[in-house]
Formats: C-alpha cells, structure tokens, sequence
C-alpha cells in the first residue's frame, strides 16, 4: 500500500518535474552564478535589454520614415509652384512629420528609462556576484578537493569573473580620464592574469590620482568663488552706498549774464558729467554685469574643465558636474581594485594548480 | 522684439517719462512702508525659489548702526549716529525645458540711510536691474537690459531717478577670453534742476584676457554723449541758445590677480569729455584698487581706494569763477572686516572716508563713515 502510494507520489513528481523544468531552464539565463537573487535580476535584465532591442528596431523605422518625408517635403518645398493635391501632400507630409518626431521623442524617453532600469539592477546585482565570486575563491584555497572538482570551480570562477565584468563595463559611464578595462580572457594563464591585474591596479591609481585633482580643483574653485562672491559683494556696496552719483554742479556768480532764466547776478549752473557711467565699466570688470553666478567670473580652463562645461553653466553646475565625475572615478577605481583583486587570487589559484 | 520695435519702445519711455513719474510717484507716496514691501519682496523671491526647480535667488539684508562725521556733505563737520538699512534680491530664472532658452536676471536693491539728529539728511536709493540673456551660438550671448534708479532725500533737492536701457553681447572664446559690447541709453532726471536732465547714448567695449589661468587682464574703451536739457554757455557764461552737449572717451585698463585667499583688481581709467558750454570740458586720469584677503575661515578684510586728477580746459572767465576749477580732486578709502557666522550670517565693521568738492561751492568736505552691521543672507 505504501510502496504504491510511494510509487504514485514519485511518478506525479516526475511528471510535474518535466513538465516544469524546459520552461525553468527557457527562463534561466545562462550564467556561472547562483544565488536566486542575482539571477532574479539577470533575468529582469535580460527582459529589459529585449524590450530595448525592440525599442531601438522602432526608433530605427521611425527615424528612417522621418528621413524619407523630409526628403519628400524638401523636393517639394524647391518646387516653385504647387498645385491643389501637392499642397495637400505637403501638408499631410508636414503633419505626419510632426507626429513621428514625436513619437521619436517618447521612444527615445523609454530607452533611456530603459537603460536606467538596467543600471539600477546591474547596480544591485555586482555586490552579489563579487559576494559570490569571494565565497568561491575563499572555498577553492581552504578547501581540500580533488583535482576535476578544483578544475570545475576554477572554470566556473572564471565564468563568473567574466561576467561580472561584462556587466561592469556595460554600467560604466564615460570618464574623462584615460582609463582602459582589461579584457578577460578563460584562457589567459597566470603570468598574464597577474599582469593583467597589475594593469588594472595601475588603472585604480590613476583613477584616484584623478579624483584627487577633481577634489583640488572643487576645492580651489570653492575658495575662488567665495573670494570672488565677497568681492562682487563689496563692490555692489561700494557703488550702492559710497559712490557719490550726484551730478557735479558748481554755482557760479557771475555778473553780465543775459539770457533766459539768467537774470544778472543769478545762479548759473555748470554741469559736469557724471561718473556714473564709469562705474559700469569697473563693476562689468568685477561683476560681468551678468546675471548673479556668471560662470565667466570663474575659471574653469584646468585640464577637468574638458568636461561638459558650456558657457551657460552657472557655478553651482559647475561643483555639481565635478562632484558627478569624482564619484564616477572613485566608483571605477573600487570596481577596479576588486576586480584586479578577484583577477590576482585567480591567478595564484591557477598558479599552485598548474605546479 | 524687432529692433525698430525696440526703439520706438525706447523713445517712448524716454521721452514721455510716464513709467518713470508713476514709479517714482509710488516709491515717494510708498516710503513710510518701503522697508516692508522689500522684506515681502524679498521672502516672496525666496519662496518662489524654493518651490520652481529653475529659480534661483540670493538675497541679503543688512543693518547698520553708523557714525557719520559729516552727513551734510558741508565744509564744517556735522556728526551724526543714524542707521543704515539694505536689501539687495537677486532672483535669476532659467526658462523651463530648455536652459539655452535664455535666463531672465532680476536684482532689486535699495539702501536706506536715516540720521537721529539730522532727519533733513534721511536719504533711500531704490534700483531695479533686469536682463534677459540669450544664448545665441556657443559662447555668444546677447542681452537686452533694463535698470531703473532713484535716490529720494528727506529734505534736500538732490533727489534724482535714472532709467536706462541697453544691450550687452557677450563671446567667450575656447581659451576663456571675453569680449563684450554694450550700448546703453540713460536718462537721467533732476526734478529740483529739470535743467540738468540728460541723456546719454554710450558704447562700452570690453575685453577680459584670462593670464595663467587663474589671473585676468582687463580693458575697455567707450564712447558716447549727453544731451542736458539747458542751455550751453559762452566763455562769458552767455547762453548760447543750444543745448549743451558733451562728447565723451574714455578707456581703462588693469589686471586683477585671484589667488586662493585673496585677489586684487586694480584699474586706471582716463576720460575725457568735450563740451559745447564753456567750463564744462575735462579730462581725468584715476586709479582704482580693490583688495580682498580672507585672514582665516569666514574672516574677510576688504580694502577699496580711489584718486583722481582732473584737468579743466577752459580758463576761468572772471575773477569770480572759482579757480578750483581746475585740478579737482575725489579721492575714497574704504576698509571693511567681516566675519561670517554659520556661512550666511556675517558680521561687518566699516570705515569710509572720502573727499568730495561741495555741492554748489567749490569748496571740499571731508566724510568719515563708521558703521558696524550685521548682514544675513538667504
């Protein structure tokens, strides 16, 4: 009785098993890692990156039917006289312009929510694999095993390694500096990984030899705008208050004068010109007679201001922009000393395996 | 706006001056409660700031408790304690959705001076600032401005308002040089001396040469006239039945040096002005040095000093004409030592000093100015 019910248990399982299991491993993203949470959002990574696929082949339709019709309207416009149904085809052509470049625009505001999605979870994502990628490295050098099982996990940190990587470049957004990833090869034998992690070392200093120059260059154009602030001040006070504006007129008593007004004897006025007018072209040296925050009152001509620094910057936008750029640095930096880190462990690990 | 447009707006509000009676009839009617228009103003500003994302604003109140020497501005000292009142509000706003749109500028200042013994002497000084800039091509801005002023006195018939208008275009190279032009258009209005009403047309060159990055040479040039309402002179001071005219030049040229805690701006200008009514052409050369120098956190000592020389072409025509017609002098020193409390909170010791001829006489006064304050800023 039992053993039937047993059997009957066994074989219901097995059923639901496979039935289960094709779309288990369909939904599966093919990857070196394990934990549940990690591939949860592999998994909504990858549905983001077929949306966006799909989003960039309609982008691509749509900026190609927006191409023609502004072929269409300009052969039209050259001609010099239109008739009835031709009006009625450049209008028809100009509205539907309008609603594609239209919808360009909301296709482009998805990608980019798109891509924000993908680095949202990417972001949640590396911390996990790094987690892993140690639990592994920690396991391959404490763990007694036999070769094939050191071999395994050895093939499968490197897929991890890899992948981590992958991601890593796929998040990291464009820094001024000169800083180049390594490539990751399965392949690559210890003496070029350990070159390849002293690659990424050197890459790691530069990157904080960097976000140091940022940290000096916010720091010196703090103090030259809070300088520069206090003297805009001063100035501002010294021409509302201390400047003496009033027209120079000197009475002068003079007999023998005739004309209207001038009675013999009377007050006559002699006008001077203002200074008033010259006061403009030393507050316009000091205040660029701008609006308040000018970005010309600051300079910004260090090697940094290669950054997006237009014109129109304000100095606030300016410390924001900088600020955005040292945290980039300082985030690649760490990525970059871990990653050379995992790489270097790696390395020994294959090292001592190969003797 | 087109520019013909622009004009016609111009020669409308220059010359029928109806915008400029009814502020200065409202600012006059409105001075017992000025103080408190301009602290609803001002919170208004920044409240508006804090609610829209692309306002953006500074304001500054500012207390003092003076000492003046010689609040008459009279050859013999005349000391009195009084008290000073300032606001200034700058409000900037960046047109939504697109920031190259343009950014429209907005200051707003007035200073209120009030003497405990010397009421008569009380003066305040409204200005308004306003400018749209537009940029036009990367590096080049344009900008329509507007400013008004006007300086109100308890009882004295130096009042004046002055309402000017201009453009300023703006390039700045890839290697931070800036060029700038600015024409502006002001009149300038003496209700107690209507004669001397004037307009003036003036054309502003300038030039900013950034020297090892953080340094700056600076030089401008400019032309241009005023136009008075009275009459011009003979050299026997007979009018001459055309208006007086005075053509004008000048250029100024000098470097300011910025390092990390202090900077310096010095500046010489020469001007020359060449007038149809006899004893009104001069020329003068002057020197202007600002200093700034943060001793230490939040502490700052800054330094300002002005001097003159002016050279009278005409010779006197009579005995009776002041020979201190010639050489006139205007010299100015400011000190000033502030210490910020809590970055917004600053606390200012001030001393001016300046020598000025007097009004109608040709004598000097000397004024000295002590002033303790506090300052806040939002």
């Amino acid at each position: 009785m039992n053993t039937r019910l047993f059997q009957s248990i066994f074989v219901i399982l097995n059923l639901m098993f496979f039935a289960v299991y094709p779309a288990m491993v369909q939904e599966k993203p093919a990857s070196a890692f394990a934990s549940f949470t990690a591939l949860e959002y592999q998994k909504s990574i990858q549905k983001i990156q077929t949306e966006l696929a799909q989003l960039l082949e309609t982008k691509k339709l749509l900026v190609q039917e927006y191409d023609s019709n502004v072929i269409q309207i300009s052969g039209l416009k050259q001609k010099k006289e239109l008739g009835f149904f031709e009006r009625m085809q450049l209008k028809k052509l100009l509205k539907d312009s309008e609603d594609l470049s239209r919808q360009i625009i909301q296709v482009d505001r998805e990608i980019t929510g798109k891509h924000e999605s993908s680095r949202t979870y990417i972001d949640k994502m590396i911390p996990l694999m790094e987690y892993e990628i140690r639990q592994a490295l920690n396991a391959i050098e404490s763990a007694v095993m036999n070769s094939g099982g050191k071999n395994a996990l050895i093939q499968k940190l490197q897929g991890m390694i890899q992948e981590k990587l992958e991601y890593q470049s796929y998040i990291a957004e464009p820094l001024r500096a000169r800083v180049r990833d390594v490539k990751y090869q399965r392949t690559d034998d210890p003496e070029v990984l350990f070159e390849k992690s002293d690659f990424l070392m050197d890459q790691h200093d530069k990157l904080k030899r960097y976000a140091n120059q940022i940290d000096l260059k916010i720091d010196l154009l703090e103090s030259e705008y809070e300088i520069k602030k206090q003297a805009r001040k001063f100035i501002d006070d010294v021409y509302t208050f201390d400047k003496d504006r009033e027209m120079k007129m000197s009475s002068k008593r003079v007999a023998g004068i005739s004309g209207e007004g001038n009675e013999p004897g009377s007050a006559v006025f002699n006008s001077r010109a203002s200074e008033d007018d010259l006061a403009v072209s030393f507050e316009s040296g000091l205040r660029g007679t701008t609006a308040q925050g000018n970005p010309l009152f600051l300079n910004t001509t260090l090697e940094i201001s290669a950054l997006q620094i237009t014109s129109h910057d304000d100095f606030r936008n300016i410390i924001r922009k900088l600020k955005h750029e040292k945290s980039l640095a300082l985030q690649r930096a760490k990525n970059m000393q871990k990653s050379a880190d995992e790489i270097r462990r790696l390395a020994e690990i294959k090292l001592r395996y190969s003797r | 706006m087109k520019y013909g447009g622009w004009l016609r707006l111009n020669y409308v509000i220059h010359d029928k001056s109806s915008f400029m009676t009814a502020w200065s009839y409202a600012i006059r009617k409105s001075r017992p409660h000025t103080e408190l228009f301009l602290v609803v103003l001002a919170v208004s500003l920044v409240f508006i700031s804090d609610l829209k994302a692309q306002w953006k604003s500074e304001t500054r109140f500012a207390l003092y408790e003076t000492y003046d020497n010689n609040a008459g501005e009279a050859p013999e000292n005349e000391p009195s304690l009084g008290n000073n009142f300032y606001l200034s509000a700058d409000a900037q706003y960046t047109l939504p959705e697109n920031p190259t749109a343009g950014t429209l500028s907005g200051q707003f200042k007035s200073y209120n001076m009030l003497f405990y013994s010397n009421a008569g002497k009380n003066r305040t000084m409204n200005q308004l600032n306003v400018r749209y800039a537009i940029p036009l091509s990367k590096g080049f801005v344009l900008q329509p401005m507007a400013r008004g002023e006007i300086k109100q006195y308890g009882n004295d018939k130096r009042n004046y308002r002055v309402f000017g208008t201009g453009f300023t275009a703006y390039l700045t190279t890839k290697k931070q040089w800036m060029f700038s032009t600015e024409a502006t258009r002001t009149k300038v209005i003496f209700p107690s001396f209507r004669p001397f009403n004037n307009l003036s047309d003036m054309i502003f060159l300038t030039v900013r040469i950034p020297v090892f990055t953080r340094h700056s040479i600076h030089g401008s040039a400019f032309a241009g006239n005023h136009r008075y309402s009275k009459l011009a002179v003979s050299n026997l001071y007979h009018n001459l039945y055309m208006q007086q005219r005075d053509n004008t030049f000048g250029a100024s040229l000098g470097p300011e040096l910025v390092f990390k805690d202090w900077m310096a701006h010095v500046t010489y200008h020469y001007r020359a002005i060449y007038s149809n009514s006899y004893g009104s052409s001069f020329s003068f050369h002057k020197i202007e040095v600002m200093a700034l120098a943060k001793i230490s956190k939040g502490f700052f000592l800054k330094l300002y000093g002005s001097t003159q020389k002016r050279n009278y072409h005409d010779r006197v025509a009579s005995a009776d004409v002041s020979s201190t017609m010639v050489g006139v002098d205007f010299q100015s020193a400011i000190a000033e030592l502030g210490k910020k409390f809590g970055g917004d909170f600053e606390v200012k010791l001030r001393f001016h000093w300046f020598r000025n001829q007097v009004l109608f006489s040709d004598l000097y006064y000397n004024r000295g100015v002590i002033s303790v304050g506090i300052e806040k800023e939002i």
